[in-house]
């Protein structure tokens, strides 16, 4: 069944812009076991946020009517109305991505719908001025987001990016675009950035070829990798141990969470080097020892 | 677009590749039947190409499927 976001309502009234909380949005979701609408969302998700406009010119009501109880309903997670007003619709899993290829490379083709938090906002799609409220809202909500989820801006991508030639929101007169043009999602994520201070994904240094007179020198440590560790801290050692074949290069290793699943690798891990005092905790022996496997004698044991 | 419809959602939105196989040949059932209207506006060229791949990518998922079980098949009528 998948959990469902129980906190998505303060979350959002966090940005400060008026929440609307549609009845039984805690529950709500796509597809599930027997198309039972309770679909949520599995470890690791959701790991990215995808923004939209509605390609209408309606009232508030009708538009969050249709994605409420249209085909396919719940279209979206939150609607974003154009005073800024946030409707929470679904706290789980919604339908609204559809067919697509993720810029980032996390989550595999054709699967967004699952691994995201989407956001429909009232706009007609041809050149409608966008409010400077419901902008300022929109910035804000995807930073609060992030923020909560530990979603990093890299991770917001427009319907377009997600689906190239297929979508083109959002678009409209803009701080993010001219015209009906396409929003410039670098500038808009720029924004989210601003908002609130999110730590990116850590960046994987190129590994470090032995210099001919030998002296690899081990990359930084990042901290200790334990439960509760930051998500930057996780990431690194999630990072090394994919490079590493310690665990698999899928979306849920790239979640920035130590959680069971991350203790019981590194345990392994550990154990597979013969370490008798395996605790699964990545302290700075492990990450050297991890981090030499295929370059050089650990520095800290020399094995 | 008339003034009053939610004009963002395509049948295609509501596909996910980790669904049932029933789901995901519903929604294409829908893809390729809301296509079929408007097949003579080049606007939703984009959406028939896309569509195209996600139905090559499930029949080569389906392909391999079959494929495996032909040698598991195999493999055990010769034990």
């Amino acid at each position: 069944m998948g959990t469902s976001l129980e906190d998505l309502a303060d979350v959002c009234r966090s940005t400060g812009y008026p929440v609307v909380e549609h009845d039984g949005w805690q529950t709500r979701g796509r597809g599930g076991a027997g198309g039972d609408k309770t679909g949520g969302y599995e470890a690791g998700a959701p790991n990215h946020i995808i923004v939209h406009h509605s390609a209408s010119q309606t009232s508030i009501e009708n538009d969050v009517n249709y994605c409420l109880t249209g085909p396919d309903n719940p279209i979206g997670n939150l609607f974003l109305g154009r005073d800024g007003a946030i409707h929470v619709m679904a706290g789980r899993a919604a339908n609204t991505n559809g067919s697509g290829q993720d810029p980032c490379g996390i989550v595999s083709d054709d699967n967004m719908n699952a691994k995201s938090i989407a956001i429909e906002a009232g706009n007609n799609g041809v050149g409608e001025p966008w409010p400077i409220p419901q902008q300022d809202s929109y910035v804000k909500l995807v930073a609060a987001l992030g923020a909560a989820y530990g979603i990093a801006p890299a991770q917001v991508h427009s319907h377009f990016e997600w689906a190239p030639g297929r979508k083109i929101d959002p678009a409209g007169e803009s701080n993010y675009a001219s015209g009906a043009d396409m929003w410039n999602m670098e500038s808009f994520r720029n924004d989210v950035s601003g908002g609130v201070v999110i730590e990116p994904p850590p960046v994987e240094p190129p590994p470090v070829e032995p210099p001919p007179s030998g002296g690899w020198v081990c990359p930084p440590f990042p901290g200790e990798g334990n439960y509760g560790c930051s998500y930057s801290t996780c990431r690194a050692w999630q990072d090394a141990m994919i490079l590493n074949g310690v665990i698999k290069d899928n979306a849920a290793n790239h979640d920035g969470v130590w959680g069971d699943g991350m203790h019981n690798a590194c345990f392994n891990m550990q154990r597979s080097w013969g370490w008798s005092d395996a605790d699964g905790i990545g302290g700075q022996h492990s990450w050297a020892h991890l981090r030499s496997r295929k370059v050089a004698p650990c520095p800290k044991c020399g094995k | 677009m008339t003034d009053t419809q939610f004009n963002d959602f395509d049948p295609e939105d509501a596909y996910d590749v980790e669904d049932d196989p029933e789901t995901r040949l519903e929604v294409l059932e829908r893809v390729v039947a809301d296509l079929r209207s408007r097949r003579l506006d080049g606007r939703f060229e984009g959406r028939r190409i896309d569509a195209l791949r996600v139905i090559r990518n499930f029949l080569n998922e389906r392909t391999n499927l079959e494929d495996r079980l032909y040698e598991l098949k195999t493999e055990l009528e010769a034990m």
